[in-house]
């Protein structure tokens, strides 16, 4: 590894990966693993699946060096690819894809129901804040606990979880919200 | 609002405290693993891969070899003489000839040209004479007899006009209608 590709951004060194430069790799890997990690396995309950899930994105990643072009960030396009394999997680499941990923569709007092069907078994017991924190994310209807990571975790606008998500701008910004007031509500009362 | 934005800053906050949890090592180490053993894979693949052009260079080669063989005419001319498998010969027939050179062609071939002129005979002294009973032949049912039955479509005439009635042959050019040779 030298200087240079520790000074690169992100791009760089998806450049430098598709001409097969396994040191800018390793470099992108270790600047994104920790972060990637958390914003997955604070998605799925099973810890196995989640790291599954991890290998899956960092060997798509690797795969897709050829075809990136750098058009848009590449933390954009890394989390892209992991809501997709979340995606296809929660397709897998005996559950299927939760409801909350439509509601594009849903209306106001659907979502209050869909809310409710959250809150009760998983209430905020915890004292500690970070980890009331922690159960308040877990307590979030899935699209929305999404939004929140990506916003918390990496600190993504909500132009940016729109275009990882692949949704529409409006149902980003409305996810982001209703997962932040809940937070508050559950966090800070 | 300025209450929302404090209490969005310190949900950041705490969210930053859980930022403790980490990849495990064995994860990094499998996938790195993984994507490094991908990385050394393609030399032999890309090796492997033109294996499946061998046979086709090989018939190239064979081709061009062949080709540059066959073109020297005189060396072919000179060659040993190509011994051929033979049937069992039949009583009474006639033995092929051995060791004939394949390049000439056989004397059936080169007929003599007042030969051919010999046997273009006319068929009649300037005019056209219609063979007897040719009509009645062709428009006679075939071989009704080889299957017993007589078949009950109608006979399509030879000259197919209104009347139904044979035309007498005529000349297409001068118009001159002959008579049969037999009236």
């Amino acid at each position: 590894m030298n200087v240079a590709s520790i000074t690169a951004t992100d791009e760089q060194l998806k450049l430098l990966c598709r001409g097969g430069d396994y040191a800018a790799f390793e470099q992108l890997y270790h600047r994104h693993k920790n972060p990637l990690y958390r914003f997955i396995i604070r998605q799925c309950s099973d810890e196995e699946q989640a790291k599954d899930i991890v290998q899956d994105v960092w060997l798509n990643i690797h795969k897709a060096c050829g075809s990136y072009v750098p058009s848009a960030k590449f933390t954009t396009w890394l989390y892209r690819i992991a809501h997709n394999r979340i995606i296809d997680y929660y397709r897998r499941s005996a559950k299927g894809l939760p409801i909350s990923y439509d509601d594009e569709n849903l209306s106001e007092e659907q979502l209050i129901n869909l809310d409710n069907r959250y809150a009760p078994d998983q209430q905020v017991q915890s004292a500690q804040e970070t980890e009331r924190l922690l159960n308040a994310i877990a307590s979030l209807q899935e699209a929305q606990r999404e939004a929140a990571l990506l916003h918390l975790e990496m600190g993504f606008s909500v132009s940016e979880i729109a275009n990882i998500t692949q949704t529409n701008p409006e149902t980003a910004k409305s996810r982001l919200r209703y997962a932040l007031k809940k937070i508050r509500q559950q966090v800070l009362s | 609002m300025s209450d929302k934005m404090v209490s969005d800053d310190k949900i950041q906050h705490l969210y930053n405290k859980t930022k403790s949890l980490q990849s495990p090592a064995e994860l990094d180490s499998l996938i790195l693993g993984k994507i490094r053993s991908l990385e050394e894979e393609p030399a032999p693949a890309a090796f492997e891969k033109y294996w499946i052009y061998l046979p086709i260079a090989a018939s190239i080669l064979l081709a061009v070899f062949l080709q540059f063989n066959g073109s020297d005419t005189t060396v072919r001319q000179h060659s040993q003489p190509i011994e051929t498998a033979q049937l069992p010969v039949k009583k009474g027939s006639v033995p092929k000839q051995k060791n004939v050179d394949k390049n000439q062609l056989p004397e059936m071939f080169f007929a003599p040209h007042e030969d051919i002129n010999s046997k273009i005979v006319p068929a009649c002294n300037g005019e056209l004479i219609e063979p007897e009973n040719l009509l009645d032949k062709l428009s006679a049912p075939r071989n009704p007899k080889a299957t017993g039955k007589t078949s009950n479509l109608p006979i399509k005439p030879i000259y197919p006009n209104s009347t139904g009635k044979k035309s007498p042959a005529c000349d297409s050019v001068s118009g001159t209608v002959f008579k049969k040779s037999h009236e």
